[in-house]
């Protein structure tokens, strides 16, 4: 495997450890780059990644496009649709409702997360809160439970196969062909060597994210500055700080296997028994086991508590308590003579008591998903891929986090509508047997709902993902050390 | 044969006294037990919700009669002071749109702990409304979405993406080590042919590997009564062996011409990696890649205004709309007021039929759209062994996108059963209470009791049926002597370089 191996001849200066080390860092970097420029093998892996690589890219890019343009007209013509519905009583207009779409991020092309598995709009409506709907995944043709490719699986699953297989020879190979003891003698030092080989592997696996990066460049560029995002530039140089890390983690770990391992069929199988275990099973096990973190009701159970208390009318002692003050205050003896219309202080009375209602059932609801998101991102200590893939998906404003940060907003903005429509209501009691009316001027009153994601706690960021991400470098690059020792003073076998 | 029976036994010895063998077979049972449980556990819950689900209907139709039965018994009781019509089973406009609770399930098959396939994404409950299909269309668990996105670690996983990496390791020893220690041509000159070591040796081995997991997970499952213990869960446990068995020929196959064309395990194990990769990433992604692209489905975002846009036409011809139906239903025509004048509640079956027929081309967009990118994957599948394996688990444990689209067409034509029911009772009631108004809701008018004759939910027998093998999956057995076919040309192209 002439792509895995390195035979490196280096002459080193005596002048100075330092000078020493640039200049073996320099030489083996320079024989590596060389070899492996020259090996057809490391041409197929690569030009395979970046095929790959390109393709997932290029369809992400086109696939976000079209949702954000989509997504845009829609939204624009319901504004349009909400401020021309015509004269109509508020509380007919809070039921006609709007539509509301999710805005989605640049990075969310790189990184799509959830984006496939949940629902792209929601209906704001009286009374009611309802679910996010038209989850794209419902429309797929059963490809859901296969990889589907996108950027985020070339840099997180594809990327470390790739340096696996042009890098579990590095060492490996020499020790395999009786080479060690000329490597030992050449007098250049083997952390060097291992740093410049390890730094070509990445480099490697960086051309990797190249597509990623122009798709972004070029999405930015159609988009101008239209980002839902009030963080966008932190959130991008995060991002790739975070791949780098990934990256650079991979990189030391086939360091480490290739320099401990006795020959290069161990190195390989070791490899692949780590990518299997860190990239295949520790993501999906942590996300079945999180389950136990806190479980999650069904959605007819979770429905049927909602309909039954939406159902009770709110305490009649207490709502007739507010009549009798409501007739004493205008010193009225019915509430046909009130100067305020009775139906939209009902109204404002009802949705309060939906609001109280709806937070009560779905405030835990979305506490039990922040609690397994916390139980998932724990296996990032175990897994780098974990880590990485909470991070990005989080940077790139599709986690699970950031959709409840949608689904919140959006219902903020329901009840702020509501509160609007049943307030002017209120003020504006029926004439002569005649229902009131209100135009366009109430409809423009409401702004038109823009959300923009909010920014990135950073210490949540840094102790539940970038900590472990780090720390798994940090073991990686300790791994390597003692590996390299090994190799240094072991036996040459 | 005695000559092959003593080359397996010899061979199965020595492969089970290395200890990283026994450590591999041991860590993959675990895992694929581990695959096991949760399938199962996924399958308790959606069990448990249907469950709750019938009770809950059933709970709502015996408080319904309770209360039919007080109300109608002595209507201006204190305790109905306050009822309001449209939210009380005692009549039929608040029973139809608002009270009356109805599921329909799909039920599950005896080999559905095998596999969780696509019932994360399509709910195998969903409640059904007389008013539109819309709360079947939009129905989904409530599952923390990271679960779906990453993916479900059950025995589909297991036996689709880790146990090929386990046969591979198993296999690449098979030629390659006696290639390396020059052990090939003593073994050749008494007489073994290199086609039968490989054959036997790589057969063999994933053939007691195979043999190992699915006597240890049938085992399993069938003890801890995540499969039942009858007939049918018999069945499904044969079906299940006979898929994984198929699918292991194909990657022993593969593993088969690995080691024909490598000189050495280290060049076997890297090739049998990136075949493994390529099948199990890279290709499937492509036909996913490939089914977007060419059967695009229109953004769901042109749906909702499609929608939007529908409903306001309705309110617009409702008078036009509500005289065209009273004329084709003279029988509910209303006597004494306009057709156009009817209330809301009353008419709001037909707006939503109206609804239903003025969507009825964007509808008919979508589905082809959906049908043609289904179709497209379906007929891609064939080049993907990976794809077809899924689909064939999918299949068995009845949790794949074609049953479910059965299930909802029945679903569908329950929903117009339902609605059917509800607008005669509606219309009906409403010439009653115009005929003989009553301050409150009365027997006559809209007063309801007849909850035991509204239509229920019950999949047909062929939604409990057996699954047969997917047609498709045979395909796997092309695959497999291809790959066969690929080993034996590399051996004969060896042999007749030596000769040279």
């Amino acid at each position: 495997m002439q792509a895995t191996s390195n035979a490196t001849t280096l002459t080193a200066s005596r002048s100075g450890p330092e000078r020493v080390w640039r200049e073996a860092f320099a030489g083996a970097w320079l024989a590596d780059w060389r070899e492996r420029r020259r090996d057809w093998r490391v041409a197929l892996v690569l030009a395979l990644g970046l095929g790959l690589a390109a393709s997932a890219a290029l369809l992400a890019a086109l696939d976000l496009d079209r949702a954000r343009s989509a997504r845009a007209a829609a939204a624009s013509a319901e504004s349009e649709r909400w401020i021309h519905q015509g004269s109509k009583n508020p509380h007919s207009a809070a039921h006609y409702g709007v539509y509301v779409f999710k805005p989605l991020p640049t990075l969310a092309a790189i990184d799509p997360g959830v984006e496939h598995y949940v629902g792209t709009s929601v209906w704001l409506e009286a009374h009611k809160q309802n679910d996010m709907v038209y989850r794209p995944a419902a429309d797929s043709a059963g490809a859901d439970r296969q990889f589907r490719l996108t950027p985020a699986l070339v840099l997180q699953v594809l990327a470390p196969a790739a340096m696996i297989f042009l890098g579990f020879g590095m060492f490996a190979a020499e020790r395999e062909r009786g080479m060690l003891p000329a490597l030992r003698l050449n007098g250049a030092p083997l952390g060097a060597l291992a740093v410049a080989r390890g730094a070509v592997l990445l480099c490697l696996a960086l051309s990797m994210s190249l597509p990623a990066v122009l798709a972004i460049a070029l999405l930015k560029w159609h988009a101008g500055s239209a980002e839902p995002l009030v963080d966008s530039a932190t959130r991008a140089a995060l991002f790739g700080a975070g791949y780098l890390v990934y990256l650079a983690t991979w990189a030391a770990l086939v360091t480490a296997a290739s320099a401990f391992a006795p020959t290069m069929r161990a190195a390989l199988a070791t490899l692949v028994t780590a990518w299997t275990v860190l990239v295949l099973v520790v993501p999906r096990a942590a996300v079945e086991l999180a389950q136990s973190a806190a479980p999650l009701p069904s959605v007819h159970a979770l429905r049927q508590a909602i309909e039954d208390q939406l159902g009770m009318p709110d305490d009649p002692a207490e709502a007739d308590r507010h009549k009798r003050q409501l007739l004493a205050q205008y010193g009225v003896r019915q509430v046909s003579e009130l100067p305020v219309n009775w139906s939209g202080v009902t109204q404002l009375r009802s949705e309060a008591h939906g609001n109280a209602v709806f937070d009560r059932h779905y405030g835990p609801l979305f506490d039990a998903m922040g609690a397994q998101d916390r139980a998932i991102a724990l296996a990032g200590w175990l897994s780098p891929a974990v880590a990485i893939g909470g991070l990005s998906s989080r940077l790139a404003a599709s986690d699970n986090a950031s959709h409840l940060a949608f689904v919140q907003a959006a219902e903020h903005h329901r009840r702020l509508m509501q509160e609007r429509l049943n307030t002017d209501l209120a003020h504006h009691p029926d004439r002569g047997g005649v229902k009131y009316e209100a135009g366009e001027a109430l409809w423009r009153s409401i702004p038109p709902f823009r959300f923009s994601y909010p920014a990135v706690d950073g210490a949540q960021l840094f102790m539940r993902w970038l900590l472990p991400l780090l720390a798994g470098l940090a073991i990686a690059l300790a791994l390597a050390r003692v590996a390299l020792r090994r190799l240094r003073r072991g036996s040459v076998k | 044969m005695t000559r092959t029976l003593a080359l397996v036994r010899y061979d199965l010895r020595s492969l089970l006294r290395e200890r990283g063998t026994l450590v591999l077979l041991a860590a993959a049972l675990l895992l694929a037990w581990y695959g096991l449980f949760e399938g199962a556990r996924f399958q308790r819950h959606t069990q448990a919700a249907q469950q709750a689900a019938a009770a809950q209907e059933g709970g709502a139709r015996d408080a319904a009669v309770k209360l039919a039965a007080r109300y109608f018994a002595n209507p201006d009781s204190p305790e109905f002071a306050s009822l309001a019509y449209y939210r009380t089973p005692v009549d039929v406009r608040g029973y139809a749109f608002r009270s009356h609770v109805g599921f329909a399930s799909l039920p599950a098959l005896p080999g559905a702990a095998f596999a969780i396939g696509e019932a994360d994404i399509r709910p195998a409950t969903v409640r059904v409304r007389a008013e539109s299909m819309e709360s079947v269309r939009t129905a989904a668990e409530i599952e923390h979405p990271a679960r779906l996105a990453i993916g479900r670690y059950d025995l589909m996983f297991f036996v689709v993406y880790l146990w090929p990496l386990v046969l591979l390791t198993l296999t690449a020893s098979v030629l390659t080590q006696d290639r390396e220690s020059l052990r090939l041509r003593s073994l050749l000159l008494q007489g073994v042919g290199s086609e039968r070591i490989l054959l036997v040796q790589a057969g063999a081995r994933s053939l007691f590997a195979t043999a190992l997991l699915i006597a240890t997970v049938s085992g399993a499952a069938l003890l801890s009564g995540a499969i039942a213990a009858d007939a049918a869960g018999l069945g499904a446990v044969a079906s299940w062996a006979g898929i994984v068995l198929l699918y292991s020929a194909f990657w022993s196959a593969v593993a088969s011409a690995v080691c024909a064309c490598c000189a050495n395990r280290m060049s076997a194990a890297f090739a049998g990696f990136g075949l493994w990769l390529l099948f199990a990433i890279v290709v499937p992604a492509a036909l996913d890649v490939a089914a977007r692209v060419q059967a695009p489905v229109p953004p769901r975002e042109r749906y909702v205004q499609a929608m939007r846009d529908a409903l306001d036409q309705v309110n617009a011809n409702r008078s036009a709309s509500l005289a065209r139906f009273y004329d084709s239903h003279p029988e509910w025509k209303p006597t004494r007021s306009a057709p156009g004048d009817v209330a809301s509640s009353v008419s709001r079956l037909h707006r939503a039929q109206e609804l239903e027929r003025t969507m009825l081309g964007v509808e008919r967009e979508f589905a082809l759209a959906e049908g043609a990118r289904s179709a497209l994957f379906e007929h891609l599948s064939m080049f993907s062994p990976i794809t077809l394996a899924n689909a064939a688990f999918a299949a068995l444990a009845g949790n794949d996108h074609a049953r479910h689209r059965h299930f909802i067409g029945e679903v569908g034509r329950h929903q117009h059963r339902l609605r059917d029911w509800f607008q005669d009772a509606i219309q009906r009631a409403a010439l009653g209470d115009e005929q003989t108004r009553c301050a409150r809701t009365c027997l006559g008018g809209y007063g309801f009791r007849d909850f035991e004759r509204v239509p229920r939910f019950a999949a047909s027998s062929a939604l409990s049926a057996a699954p047969d093998l997917p047609a498709r999956a045979w395909m796997l057995l092309a695959w497999t002597g291809g790959f066969a076919a690929l080993a034996l040309a590399a051996l004969a192209h060896e042999r007749r370089r030596q000769r040279r």
